[in-house]
């Protein structure tokens, strides 16, 4: 299912949940020896276009020049939701079959990602028969008020033809773009640590990073099971931001702020309340 | 103004020159709809334009009460991180979305800022963190909509 996304060829609709809102994109995706092509059109609001190839990203906007925007261009997007590096899933996750299901036309799989304890959330995926592409993604959260799911609504899994590919090339190469840099990011290394780090969750990045409105930078950890992932935010108290007695949540991100050696220490991720408050109170000066 | 912009941008102005050059372009016509202009560019690349109903009611009452949303006082010299757009590159048409990115990043506790407003609805999670997360989240985020981090990594005296 990791791979099918990025090899297979594959255009339609598919539907993006969240919460009470729903978005709907149209979706083009080619594969060829030179690599991965990606179009997305949001079908809802303003129009906007995404435009990707392999590492590299840029987004349209009417009547505006494209802007640029390799930092998200690794991010992962639907369908190409699963990390490559399987082994690392499967110790945080049990993977379980559970039956058969149509989507936008096509038979598949029902694939459940079960989390081994309460510090992560679970996923169901829907895996086309035959090739394995994945047709629908939900986060299984406790309640049904912060779901967060997309699922394709129509979908052709037809190479695209000769002019399309060409039409999508061109442009790719056409365009002039606005080059905009990736939040700065500084070299020092973060005078911060976590000793108790929720199983399963690695540090994959830790960094410090001006923000806007600050003068010090703030460091910012990153911790990922493979499939979920946490930020961590640290700096000095600043005004009108407080600390809060609870976690609060948006949808299915939550977060937990609380004021310790000095310092404000956020924790922000799609996970359980628990697990952002593990990370809070484990925070400590290296 | 496009052309003393770029010049801000190039250090070539400094940020007294900028704000009087802003305070001036203020007293002109139109000016108010531009900025609305860019700020619905930049909103629009976070993806929060779409999605906030009454949008351009907020709009309308940021404006009114935010003088100093043309004063981007709170950047001291030194530290002057600026908007990503290459420096050398011609500006003029690049300006609306540079700035428009931009503002947030100037005011991004502002508590009228339209994408802090849909967050408040619900439980006002700072948005400025849920920007530099949703860069590396993998689910669970808006992924369908461009967010955009936009400012140049080395400071300019």
């Amino acid at each position: 299912m990791a791979q099918a996304a990025h090899k297979q060829n594959y255009s339609g609709t598919f539907v993006h949940q969240r919460g009470n809102q729903i978005d709907s994109l149209r979706v083009l995706h080619t594969a060829d020896h030179e690599g991965e092509m990606l179009q997305l059109e949001a079908q809802d609001g303003t129009p906007r276009r995404l435009l990707r190839h392999n590492g590299e990203a840029y987004c349209i906007l009417p009547g505006n020049p494209p802007v640029a925007q390799s930092a998200q261009a690794s991010r992962r997007i639907f369908p190409a939701l699963l990390p490559d590096d399987t082994d690392a899933l499967l110790s945080n996750y049990r993977i379980r079959l559970d039956g058969t299901d149509r989507v936008a036309g096509q038979p598949c799989q029902i694939v459940l990602l079960e989390p081994r304890d309460q510090y992560r959330y679970g996923y169901s995926f829907c895996a086309a028969i035959p090739g394995g592409l994945m047709l629908k993604a939900s986060l299984l959260e406790d309640s049904d008020e912060n779901s967060d799911q997309f699922a394709f609504s129509e979908l052709s899994l037809d190479p695209p033809s000769e002019t399309t590919r060409r039409a999508l090339k061109s442009e790719w190469q056409g365009h002039d773009r606005m080059q905009i840099m990736p939040a700065p990011v500084l070299p020092q290394e973060t005078h911060w640590q976590i000793n108790h780090v929720p199983d399963g969750f690695r540090l994959v990045s830790a960094v410090q990073r001006m923000m806007p409105g600050r003068p010090q930078p703030v460091s910012h950890l990153v911790y990922s099971d493979s499939l979920a992932t946490v930020s961590v935010f640290i700096e000095l108290p600043r005004k009108n931001v407080s600390a809060t007695e609870r976690p609060i949540r948006t949808g299915v991100t939550g977060a937990y702020i609380q004021t310790r050696f000095q310092h404000q220490i956020t924790a922000m991720g799609e996970v359980p309340s628990a697990t952002l408050m593990q990370f809070v109170n484990n925070v400590a000066p290296r | 103004m496009n052309e003393q912009f770029s010049q801000w941008l190039d250090g070539e102005l400094d940020d007294e020159e900028w704000q009087a050059v802003l305070a001036q372009a203020a007293q002109q016509d139109g000016l108010r709809e531009k900025w609305q202009a860019y700020h619905l560019i930049g909103d629009t690349l976070r993806g929060t334009a779409a999605t906030s109903a009454g949008f351009h009611e907020h709009f309308a009452a940021r404006l009114a009460q935010e003088p100093t949303i043309l004063a981007p006082a709170e950047l001291p010299r030194k530290q002057r991180w600026q908007w990503g757009v290459s420096i050398a590159a011609s500006l003029a048409g690049f300006i609306a979305v540079a700035i428009g990115a931009g503002q947030m990043l100037l005011h991004p506790s502002d508590p009228a800022s339209p994408s802090m407003l849909v967050a408040q609805q619900d439980a006002t999670l700072p948005s400025d963190y849920m920007q530099a997360h949703q860069q590396l989240a993998s689910h669970g985020e808006p992924i369908t909509q461009p967010v955009l981090i936009a400012y140049e990594t080395s400071p300019r005296r």
